[in-house]
């Protein structure tokens, strides 16, 4: 047996565990058991809180979006079938909330040098990191949220298509709109 | 600078503040959306004073009269910040 | 010479109003239309001591002790996604309504950066109104607050306000 191989198949058997446990919670959840259903909550606030926040740039709005998403995900639990699916569930409400947030307002715009910002601890460069959010910040919406989903949530094209319903050719050329006015500044 | 990396650093996931697990479960428990810890005010309050003054003005919708909170506040924003950043400028000389 | 009156007729109440400091801050629709960001806020005496009976709260204490003062306050805002996008030209239709009685207390020009001017009208030892203009090449933001203004109390708000931050939708 190649020793990779082994490795690889452990690696596998680890992941298919993490599922299954995965799996057990949200089903112990949908039964509804309170802890369990507080784990799931632990587990996915800084992606959907993460959504939040780096559309709004704003702490108290971050939060009452993300706790309105678990609020609906707890009325929800019974239509989510697996924890792969309860993570595309948590994205795609927690961005279409973001969209009908601004949606339902006159547009207006405020100065965004005084954007909240949120440095991770050990960055390299924290003044550069600084730099690049306020300009994300400053992006046209769509723009914002889909470079979000890619670089927060490493999601692809096609998976950042099927969450907000758009065709993946529409994606990407938000995509490209975004990265190209960040080169721009950035290069 | 390599962009792409920057951004996966830029755009990590972020973490709530302290004790948002247990707000979303109290508002589980008893059906209602606890406030964000920086939130100062419900929207309950709120819409309870346009209701009332919308009664005593007469005329002025609830929905009127939250939109013109919305502005000033934007508006205030606005010119606060712009002023602020003139002071600094002026300063920085 | 009628020419003369009639435009002098037309300018008066525009120039009745400087002197009370309102500017009419009077920007094409299109410029709206071309922004990917824009606020547009009129809010006139009344509406103002209606809003503020909203503000709740000790950190909205501020604003509501300096809005109870004012009689007025308009705001146009905009975010351009490239530079260039609108024409300097425009904001002199607001400089020409700011006459002698104004007194233009800040400066700044920058190549790279904000080119900043405010204009204060004195009355006595307050302020009856301020006009901030900031141009930047891809942001423009005329503010026009009419009533007395204390610029250090307005400066010193910045970052105190929790209102969603709101764009037009792509």
């Amino acid at each position: 047996m190649h020793p990779k191989g082994r490795f690889s198949r452990i690696e596998l058997s680890m992941t298919a565990l993490a599922e299954s446990a995965a799996d057990d919670i949200l089903g112990r959840a949908r039964d509804g058991d309170h802890d369990a259903f507080a784990a799931l909550i632990e587990e996915f606030q800084s992606t959907v809180y993460g959504i939040a926040f780096h559309f709004f740039a704003d702490r108290a709005i971050a939060e009452e979006l993300a706790q309105d998403v678990f609020l609906q995900l707890y009325r929800s639990l019974s239509a989510i079938q697996s924890r792969t699916h309860l993570a595309h569930w948590l994205r795609q409400v927690a961005s279409r909330k973001c969209i009908d947030a601004v949606r339902k307002r006159a547009p207006r715009r405020e100065s965004l040098d005084d954007v909240e910002l949120s440095v991770p601890p050990n960055t390299p460069d924290p003044f550069l990191t600084r730099r690049l959010q306020k300009r994300v910040a400053k992006l046209p919406d769509l723009q914002r949220l889909i470079l979000t989903l890619r670089y927060q949530e490493d999601l692809g094209p096609s998976e950042i298509g099927r969450t907000l319903g758009m065709p993946e050719n529409t994606v990407k050329s938000y995509l490209h709109r975004a990265l190209t006015a960040l080169r721009k500044e950035f290069a | 600078m390599n962009l792409e990396s920057e951004l996966n650093v830029a755009l990590q996931r972020v973490d709530p503040p302290e004790g948002f697990a247990e707000r979303v479960m109290e508002s589980v428990r008893d059906g209602s959306r606890r406030p964000a810890q920086a939130v100062r005010h419900t929207m309950r309050r709120a819409l309870a004073a346009a209701a009332l003054i919308a009664a005593m003005l007469g005329g002025w919708g609830v929905h009127e009269t939250l939109r013109a909170r919305n502005e000033l506040l934007t508006a205030m924003r606005i010119a606060s910040h712009t002023v602020a950043q003139a002071q600094k400028q002026v300063n920085r000389r | 010479m009628r020419n003369i009156i009639v435009t002098l007729l037309f300018l008066m109440p525009v120039a009745a109003f400087a002197q009370n400091g309102r500017v009419i801050i009077d920007l094409p629709p299109s410029l709206a239309a071309k922004a990917a960001e824009s606020t547009d806020v009129n809010l006139d005496g009344t509406m103002l001591r209606l809003a503020s009976k909203f503000l709740s709260g000790d950190d909205d204490a501020g604003v509501r002790d300096m809005v109870s003062k004012l009689d007025g306050i308009y705001v146009r805002s905009y975010e351009f996604d490239e530079d260039g996008a609108y024409d300097p030209a425009l904001i002199d239709g607001v400089r020409r309504q700011i006459g002698p009685e104004w007194k233009r207390i800040v400066t700044v020009r920058s190549k790279m950066r904000e080119n900043t001017e405010i204009y204060t009208l004195p009355r006595g030892d307050s302020i009856a109104g301020l006009v901030v203009i900031a141009a930047e090449p891809r942001e423009l933001t005329i503010v026009n607050i009419v009533g007395a203004v204390d610029l250090d109390k307005l400066a010193s708000l910045e970052g105190n306000f929790g209102i969603p931050r709101m764009s037009k939708h792509e």
